[in-house]
């Protein structure tokens, strides 16, 4: 038994490597995939010649492509990133702030939408067909056709410009707890949806079963049936949405980030498009593609932990 | 008629499919929808005498009124124009970015399972790295390369589309190509070639149908969203994301300039993932509940 779960988080792991080395070369091959000279593209707008040498013999962009490439992973593994071509900021220190940020709004927003998702989920399914399951299937539909720019803008219009209770932006102050509410509560309420989804169907399966028919016989009380029995067993599928949510949240903020200017990764990663940032776009986008790649793998070999069926 | 025509063309199983459809109420709703979604995309200056990308500065930011009723922008622009314009840039993007995305991956898919073998293997290892990254990051490195406008978006979402269409074609054509009526093709002597096109490819396309309808309402999505980032169809065409992203600098006194492109955004979404989840009842009963 030990044995087969071992196999599988090799396999698992396997797998991981040869994402991760073709994302690299991806990432790396990209500044060849632009039109001009890639030792002017790194070296950045105003750079001038004696420093595009210069960038062109650090990376060896006059050296076999091979070597390059194993420059390249080099430079990531010593965690030895270079500056951003703009700012002259480390990239490494860029990368570590704005990670920061993106895992906080992740967290909370991954709160945010586990508990409402869960609650309406169980309400959708003991209320099976009834009123309550069709308003909780409407809105959960809602949830997952909303582009989250809309949903954003929704906020922004009631909590900030009518109520004036929350701040749109990040911008111009140091973070703080009340910048980061709105854009988790643009997340919250969107990853919310499907988690609202599994739970029902997995809730109206879990409350078919045999035991928690025994269980009504015994007569024990209704709300302890439904969250000690049947929701126990009804969140193994759940939680594995709810890495899947998390994996998003932490690689595809890219847009609530932008909107609300909150100094996250996904911000990073359009701003340097804007300014044709080249080394912080490579570098940005191999970290949160990583993470994200990551966090899913972690999810497949916990589930099959919980789950033996599926390795 | 229709059921009559149904019967003759295809046989039985049609109308019997054709019923089911009928009769699936996710479908009808969706059908609304899309209805409205494909007549305004296809005759937008029907429903609107104004020229969507002309303004009058004098007129700009007049609320919903007779003449203009979703209002005008900061420009002076009429908003129902932009918004039915809108609808067509919307349709164009994501049809023909999933068009090329869906036939593409079919033809590699089906190909890839009938002859099974090294090339499957290979084709199978790099849709999975695909796969492995999420949509709209793979957009966004497409438009980092190639910069923003209309035909880079129809590129990017063909190409996060394309190993998803490959996935799913593949798998049930290795269903399909084990069935007898395959086997007896192959033993009367058909060629590989008039297999593939005339037994597996008809055979293995509920799936593809079906995923096809949710990926059009995602795809509405991410170009949208790319747009909203300034990284999509640029200004001055009229596109819903565009228009939501101008929106959000007027938000405290123009509240309509984004209530119109949304609500049109987001019911056409509805329609589509509507849609398909009712063909995927119908056409993949053994996914149902």
């Amino acid at each position: 038994m030990l044995g087969s779960i071992a196999i599988y988080i090799a396999k698992r792991l396997i797998t991981l490597f040869f994402i991760l080395l073709v994302l690299s070369i991806i990432i790396f091959f990209m500044i060849y995939m632009l039109p001009g000279d890639p030792a002017v593209l790194l070296a950045g707008p105003e750079a001038t010649q004696a420093e595009i040498q210069m960038v062109r013999e650090r990376l060896g962009l006059d050296k076999p492509l091979l070597e390059q490439y194993l420059i390249f992973i080099r430079k990531i593994l010593s965690g030895n990133l270079g500056e951003s071509i703009i700012t002259g900021y480390p990239i490494s220190k860029l990368i570590y702030e704005r990670f920061q940020n993106t895992l906080k709004l992740a967290v909370f927003s991954l709160f945010i939408s586990s508990i409402l998702g869960i609650f309406a989920g169980v309400t959708a399914a003991i209320n099976r067909n009834k009123f309550l399951d069709q308003i909780v299937m409407v809105l959960s539909l809602t949830g997952v056709s909303m582009p989250v720019f809309l949903l954003a803008i929704i906020l922004i219009q009631i909590f900030s410009v009518w109520f004036k209770i929350f701040p749109a932006t990040s911008v111009g102050t140091a973070l703080e707890f009340r910048h980061i509410i709105l854009p988790a509560l643009t997340l919250g309420l969107i990853g919310a949806a499907p988690i609202a989804r599994i739970t029902r169907t997995s809730m109206i399966e879990s409350l078919s079963q045999d035991y928690i028919t025994t269980a009504k016989s015994f007569g024990f009380h209704k709300r302890i049936i439904i969250y000690k029995y049947a929701l126990r067993n009804a969140l193994i599928p759940v939680v594995t949405v709810m890495g899947l949510i998390f994996g998003y949240n932490l690689a595809g903020a890219v847009i609530t980030e932008t909107i609300f200017a909150y100094p996250g990764l996904g911000r990073l990663i359009v701003d340097s498009i804007f300014s044709r940032d080249y080394p912080v776009i490579q570098i940005g986008l191999l970290f949160i593609t990583s993470t994200f790649v990551i966090v899913n793998i972690i999810v497949d070999i916990l589930y099959s932990l919980i789950n033996p069926k599926i390795r | 008629m229709i059921e009559g025509l149904l019967t003759k063309k295809f046989g039985s199983g049609a109308l019997y499919t054709w019923r089911k459809i009928k009769r699936n109420r996710n479908i009808k709703v969706g059908f609304i929808f899309l209805g409205i979604f494909l007549i305004i995309s296809l005759f937008p200056w029907a429903f609107s005498v104004y020229d969507p990308y002309k303004g009058d500065l004098k007129e700009s930011f007049s609320p919903p009124s007779f003449e203009h009723p979703f209002g005008t922008d900061y420009l002076g622009r009429d908003l129902l124009s932009r918004v039915l314009w809108g609808a067509r840039t919307s349709l164009i993007i994501a049809m023909l970015g999933v068009l090329l995305a869906s036939t593409l991956g079919t033809l590699i898919g089906t190909i890839s399972g009938y002859y099974k073998g090294k090339l499957d293997y290979i084709i199978m290892r790099v849709v999975d790295v695909m796969l492995a990254f999420p949509d709209f990051l793979l957009a966004l490195f497409i438009i980092a390369v190639t910069g923003p406008g209309l035909w880079n978006v129809i590129l990017a979402i063909a190409f996060y589309n394309f190993p998803q269409f490959v996935r799913i074609s593949r798998g049930s054509t290795l269903a399909i190509r084990e069935m007898d009526y395959v086997e007896a093709a192959k033993a009367l002597g058909e060629k590989d070639f008039s297999i593939i096109f005339k037994y597996i490819l008809p055979n293995s396309l509920s799936p593809v149908i079906v995923h096809f309808t949710l990926r059009l309402g995602a795809s509405i999505l991410t170009a949208a969203g790319l747009s909203f980032l300034g990284l999509g169809v640029q200004p001055p065409t009229p596109d819903w994301g565009l228009m939501l992203n101008e929106a959000l600098t007027y938000l405290s006194f123009a509240p309509y300039m984004w209530v119109f492109p949304g609500i049109f955004l987001i019911m056409t979404v509805i329609g589509l993932n509507l849609t398909g989840d009712g063909l995927n009842d119908v056409l993949n009963p053994r996914v149902r509940e």
